[in-house]
């Protein structure tokens, strides 16, 4: 290989690796805020208020009604006592501010969690229209305003990672696809002296083909190390100072190592598509 | 460098070739052509003649008389203005590309706009005749070595052409016209620019060609060439074909 063929295949390589770096790292954050959404969206919990006149058999059956739903991942009873004392701590208070109000004031309640499907206001306003029939229901409350926000959120990180990782993965290949020729450049020769020699379409395009595809697989893997690399640094060096500012979302982030595969088998694809298209346009040539 | 004329003949592929096949009895058929380039001049004014399988035939005639055009349209490099080329009892007038490929494999072409790949080695441009095939990479490997052998290039396998000689390198294209043991061979001037030892070599190599039943058309000046062949000769002149011309007979 000649030091220009040399120079220019680093160039196509290089630029493989930058735009598969940014069509990756768009979609790690894209994949990324979609996970987040879900965890905070699983943190989202129906409180089943109970009434203060409700029996324990009332609040049993209640119970059992309550996880007898397909949908209901746990639940966790929350007596009056347990309900005070947690009020007390979160807010930091004595229990003296309490003495003037005579009776325990906090509600007896049930925390149920729901699966993923679950996790909509439509499936959880059902759930919630359902129990609020029961013996012994005072009211039911799930942060409506909340898991419509999230959901939104969620469904705008889809569509968005969908656009902007389709408009990557078209640019890889029109990227490849224009870049891939200057590697090709000296083979222009080439291409004329196998016409005169009487190759075929197949033994042409093969060495560009498998040119194509190591340029990409080599692209997919240098993205893949460098969106790693990155990823590890940013995690060990800053990883508790951001956790710290941010509430601990960057230890719920995640680099799948699938991740890996996917870069590399897209790279290889378009790089393979791109060598194609460029060895078809120069398949014109002919003596 | 010395070159041994008497060297080994260049190994068979054991590949049975389309030319091959054809039961045709001509191999090369020239009927009534003309070309004319776009200067206006007819170079080629109803030029016919034919070239018997086995034979070896001899293009002569003045610098400019047509003999390296009529040659690339035998092979489909250009394209004739009327009249017919039929190869192994193919037409090849007004074929794409793509559709000569298979008549192109069954030739050893060594002529004008070919030239040795810079970014390749000796050993290298010599194997892309057999890539062209589809040769494994075992047949290249022994193909390459004893072609190279052959033509006395054993030593420049992993030369650059800019490293090589005049001769060399017109050694180099001929072993890489021969290297497939063509049915078929084209030849330009395959002796132009070489001293008399080194002609005398790439004259052995093609008559051994020859004698192995290669059809052969070569155009050339070297009268030697055609007599050593034992060639039959046409010579072209004033665009016309004359078939009769005597072995020498230049303009």
């Amino acid at each position: 290989m000649t030091r220009r063929r040399r120079a220019a295949t680093a160039v196509v390589t290089l630029t493989a690796t930058l735009v598969l770096t940014l069509a990756g790292g768009c979609w790690l954050a894209a994949w990324n805020a979609w996970t987040l959404m879900r965890a905070w969206r699983a943190d989202v919990k129906l409180v089943v208020y109970v009434r203060d006149t409700a029996t324990a058999e009332e609040i049993e059956a209640l119970r059992t009604a309550i996880g007898s739903e397909p949908r209901v991942r746990g639940q966790r009873l929350i007596t009056q006592a347990e309900a005070e004392e947690e009020f007390l701590r979160f807010m930091q208070l004595d229990r003296s501010v309490l003495a003037g109000l005579g009776d325990n004031p906090f509600p007896a309640s049930i925390e149920v969690s729901v699966d993923d499907i679950a996790q909509t206001p439509q499936a959880m306003g059902e759930l919630a229209a359902r129990w609020s029939g029961l013996p012994g229901v005072e009211e039911i409350r799930y942060g409506e305003a909340l898991l419509r926000d999230l959901s939104a959120a969620a469904r705008m990180v889809w569509v968005l990672g969908a656009a902007v990782g389709s408009a990557l993965a078209a640019g890889v290949a029109v990227v490849i696809g224009v870049m891939v020729p200057m590697s090709f450049g000296g083979r222009h020769d080439e291409i004329i002296l196998l016409r005169f020699l009487g190759a075929s379409d197949g033994v042409i395009l093969k060495p560009f083909l498998r040119e194509g595809l190591a340029i990409g697989t080599v692209g997919g893997l240098a993205a893949s190390l460098v969106l790693g690399g990155t990823w590890l640094v940013v995690r060990d060096r800053w990883g508790s100072t951001l956790d710290g500012l941010l509430g601990a979302w960057l230890s719920r982030l995640v680099f799948p190592v699938e991740f890996v595969g996917v870069l590399i088998g897209l790279g290889a694809v378009m790089g393979g598509i791109g060598s194609l298209v460029a060895a078809k346009r120069l398949r014109q040539v002919a003596p | 460098m010395s070159w041994n004329i008497a060297s080994p003949p260049i190994p068979v592929m054991g590949r049975e070739r389309v030319f091959m096949a054809t039961p045709f009895p001509v191999a090369i058929q020239i009927l009534d052509v003309w070309k004319a380039f776009q200067t206006g001049l007819d170079v080629l004014q109803g030029v016919t003649f034919s070239v018997s399988r086995g034979e070896a035939v001899v293009l002569q005639g003045p610098t400019g008389s047509g003999k390296s055009t009529l040659l690339r349209l035998v092979i489909g490099a250009e394209r004739a203005d009327s009249g017919t080329i039929m190869v192994g009892g193919t037409e090849i007038t007004g074929r794409a590309t793509p559709q000569l490929a298979a008549i192109r494999r069954s030739m050893g072409l060594m002529v004008q706009g070919m030239p040795l790949l810079p970014a390749l080695t000796v050993a290298e441009n010599v194997a892309l005749a057999l890539r062209a095939v589809k040769a494994s990479s075992r047949d290249v490997r022994f193909l390459v070595y004893d072609t190279l052998k052959v033509f006395g290039l054993e030593g420049r396998r992993e030369s650059y052409p800019s490293h090589l000689s005049g001769g060399e390198a017109q050694r180099v294209c001929l072993a890489r016209a021969l290297v497939t043991r063509p049915a078929l061979v084209l030849a330009d001037e395959p002796t132009a620019l070489l001293d008399r030892a080194t002609a005398e070599g790439v004259i052995a190599v093609l008559r051994d060609a020859h004698v192995r039943g290669a059809t052969m058309l070569v155009a050339t000046h070297d009268s030697d060439l055609a007599s050593r062949l034992g060639a039959r000769c046409v010579v072209l002149r004033g665009g016309r074909a004359d078939v009769g011309g005597r072995t020498g007979d230049r303009g």
